[in-house]
């Protein structure tokens, strides 16, 4: 589905870039654009990076728990989970 | 005549649903136009003018009650990519029109506000013809494929 109206982007572009490393929704709208328009997208897209961290409860909770530096370090292994293409 | 203040809040609710429904029906109907599945568009968009007259029902009674009626929010509207899609999504969306309009109904007859909850009945009446309509879709797809039930769509 179109989550973005404003800019077309679709459910599965927003997952895209929430694989490659996006942890917020600031993230996802600097990085995909989605989100930068009206804003009537962004609940949708926490939605979606909350469904997609739930598929790694190890990194979500690192993320959630630790300081910015390590966000950053968890948003790197969320990018190279993605290169992988690893599900879990 | 003036309203009491939750029918005229519960009204502006049940407004804003018809209004995103015209929306995404009318998107649904042109993305379908598009495709050239003209049986589909030509559905979608009575649905969506059916969704126009009954804003039109909801504004006309809004004013009576003195109250404002509120064009300006709209709620999301969700485009789906594919026809299954597309159900699923106006299926959402006309769920909660129908929540909202059963409170609305519950919320009227608490105010003793009977010409407001006859609206809403006959609103909440057609809406769920719509739910009924795209699930009888969804059961044909279900059991005739995708691909024999948009060749009939064409």
């Amino acid at each position: 589905m179109f989550v973005c109206l404003c800019h077309g982007i679709t459910d599965s572009e927003v997952k895209t870039t929430v694989r490659r490393g996006a942890t917020s929704v600031d993230d996802v709208t600097e990085k995909c654009g989605a989100g930068s328009g009206c804003g009537m997208c962004k609940e949708q897209i926490q939605d979606i990076i909350d469904d997609e961290m739930t598929h790694t409860p190890l990194l979500r909770s690192i993320s959630k728990a630790c300081s910015k530096r390590a966000r950053r370090v968890t948003s790197d292994l969320i990018q190279l989970r993605g290169q992988l293409g690893h599900e879990g | 005549m003036k309203g009491d203040k939750k029918v005229i809040e519960v009204l502006n609710q049940v407004l804003t649903n018809e209004l995103t429904g015209i929306n995404q029906y009318f998107i649904h109907s042109k993305m379908n136009e598009n495709w050239g599945y003209t049986k589909l568009a030509a559905h979608m968009r009575a649905e969506s003018i059916d969704e126009m007259k009954h804003a039109d029902e909801i504004i006309s009674r809004i004013l009576y009650l003195e109250g404002v009626p509120n064009l300006q929010r709209l709620g999301k509207v969700n485009v789906g990519e594919t026809i299954p899609e597309q159900f699923k999504w106006d299926k959402g969306l006309e769920v909660n029109a129908i929540t909202d309009l059963k409170t609305g109904v519950n919320v009227c007859r608490e105010a003793n506000d009977h010409g407001t909850r006859e609206l809403m009945e006959r609103i909440l009446i057609s809406e769920e013809e719509h739910y009924d309509w795209i699930e009888a879709q969804e059961g044909l797809i279900e059991n005739v494929g995708l691909q024999n039930y948009l060749a009939q769509q064409i």
